[in-house]
């Protein structure tokens, strides 16, 4: 045989007999097999681990078949099967947190609804022990005011009269909230019997003093039914917020909530088209609160309660009514209670006024 | 799992709809390389197909949806990661709120006891003075502070 030619054979039969190299992906997937990651990955995700598993050792049958075109698929399906077996432990990871974190936010917001609940009881409660103890103390026995200067003696018969328009209002109240409460006919009698007595000094003050304590306490006792009942309504929060979000600028004081309404009447002595809408507002606040009674206090700019006020009272109430207000009484109390010094520029326009006061009908 | 057997539905229209799901503007960053990978294997599967190969253009759907699950399981953990975080946010919100909450309850807790002593300090209430039973009394029980001066001006409202 020709040397060169047995060289060629034998050349040939060596190469034919060579292992074909691994692809460079069946390396890659080896690579990923060994990290950190899909190791991790094997324990938290193990159906997905196990499939990428699957998928390799049909890759490298098919390599060992001398099939390297689908070794090569078959590989990249491995390679894609270990990076979904990492993002399902991730994702196991996190609905783990999730379920650990909601069980946690559960636990707080119930924790957060205790205390707040403990923070409203002991809130009311302590309100109701300073409503007491403020009561007990206007009830305590006063030192007897004596003789006094004219200057004094005349800030002496303003106060009293204050204090004569506040007790008869709190007696009002206490009565709309109970009509037959016993305690309130004889003070409302003292109070007319006070008010009868202003023109000849001295000014009774201490009586009137304690007429306005024997009014709240008459008040505070009208409502401890309520309150005892739901010591927790927050009946009164909640109107308050009603109108505040209405713009009416409600306020409270002892009697309840007051909304205070200016230039009611036209020059006739009508009601306004603005008034009228006002006053059928909050006659149907008063309707869809039928719990609070509604009190009507008109308020002069200057002297004793006219028989014009009175009248506007009158008119005021029967507006509520009509709107659906189903309990309202209705006070005028001159200019006893000005919000401003009467001798200051302008204050008979901000004294002149109507209050609408919801009667509490319950401490919270 | 069991792409290889490419149970259940169509694999190529299971990529599609997985692809359109996982693929959104608000997830693009996140899914982008994985979405890129099962579309080049769903062109080279179709390029299979076209060339008759039809075992090798199977493999190729099964590798395309394989990166499709991926790109929705990435989505999903993200999705969960983000609640976690939100979740932890309003815990720890919580957290802060009852700290406050609980300082508020001894201040009133206080001022409950200031206004029992000084009612009880009035001779004519004493023995009815604290008006609350204990047994209404959840615990924290009342501190015990004593009235300091001036508390009468300070249970005035």
């Amino acid at each position: 045989m020709n040397p060169k030619l047995t060289l060629l054979v034998l050349a040939a039969s060596v190469g034919a007999c060579a292992p074909v190299p691994r692809p460079e992906i069946m390396r890659e997937v080896d690579a990923a097999r060994a990290s950190v990651a899909v190791q991790a990955a094997a324990k938290t995700a193990p159906q997905a681990y196990a499939d990428a598993e699957l998928r390799r050792t049909r890759a490298e049958a098919a390599f060992a078949e001398d099939n390297p075109a689908s070794a090569q698929i078959l590989s990249e399906q491995a390679l894609a099967a270990y990076t979904r077996a990492t993002v399902q432990a991730r994702l196991a990871r996190a609905q783990a947190a999730l379920a650990d974190e909601q069980a946690r936010l559960t636990k707080a917001a119930a924790q957060q609804n205790d205390l707040d609940a403990q923070q409203q009881r002991f809130s009311l409660e302590a309100e109701a022990l300073e409503t007491r103890l403020k009561v007990a103390r206007d009830a305590e026995p006063l030192p007897v005011s004596g003789p006094a200067s004219a200057e004094r003696e005349q800030a002496r018969l303003a106060a009293t009269k204050a204090l004569l328009s506040q007790a008869k209002l709190l007696c009002m109240a206490a009565r709309l909230l109970e009509p037959n409460r016993e305690g309130v006919g004889p003070l409302l009698g003292k109070v007319s019997d006070l008010s009868g007595r202003l023109r000849t000094p001295p000014a009774p003050i201490d009586d009137a003093v304690a007429a306005r304590s024997g009014c709240l306490k008459e008040l505070t006792l009208a409502r401890r039914p309520a309150t005892q009942k739901s010591p927790a309504a927050g009946v009164n929060d909640a109107l308050l917020a009603e109108l505040s979000s209405a713009n009416l600028l409600p306020f409270r004081d002892d009697r309840g909530v007051v909304v205070t309404l200016r230039a009611l009447f036209n020059d006739k002595d009508q009601l306004s088209n603005d008034a009228t809408r006002q006053l059928d507002a909050l006659g149907k606040v008063a309707k869809a609160h039928a719990e609070f009674p509604v009190l009507t206090v008109v308020h002069g700019a200057r002297g004793s309660a006219s028989t014009r006020d009175a009248a506007q009272a009158a008119t005021i109430t029967e507006a509520l009514r009509k709107a659906g207000a189903p309990r309202v009484a209705a006070d005028a109390a001159g200019a006893t209670l000005p919000v401003l010094d009467p001798a200051r520029p302008g204050a008979s326009e901000r004294n002149a006024r109507v209050e609408v006061v919801f009667v509490s009908p319950s401490g919270s | 799992m069991g792409a290889l057997q490419a149970s259940g539905p169509d694999p190529a229209a299971e990529t599609t709809r997985l692809l359109a799901e996982a693929d959104t503007p608000s997830t693009h960053s996140l899914v982008q390389d994985p979405v890129a990978k099962a579309k080049a294997a769903q062109q080279r599967a179709e390029n299979a197909r076209g060339a008759g190969d039809l075992q090798h253009a199977t493999e190729l759907h099964a590798l395309a949806l394989t990166w499709a699950q991926v790109a929705q399981d990435l989505v999903r953990a993200a999705a969960a990661e983000k609640q976690v975080a939100e979740i932890q946010k309003t815990v720890s919100d919580l957290e802060q709120k009852a700290v406050r909450t609980q300082a508020l309850i001894e201040q009133t807790i206080a001022r409950k006891g200031r206004a029992e002593q000084n009612l009880a300090a009035i001779p004519a209430l004493a023995p009815s003075a604290a008006p609350t039973s204990k047994a209404t009394l959840a615990s924290p029980k009342p501190a015990k502070v004593p009235a300091p001066a001036g508390a009468r001006a300070a249970v005035k409202k």
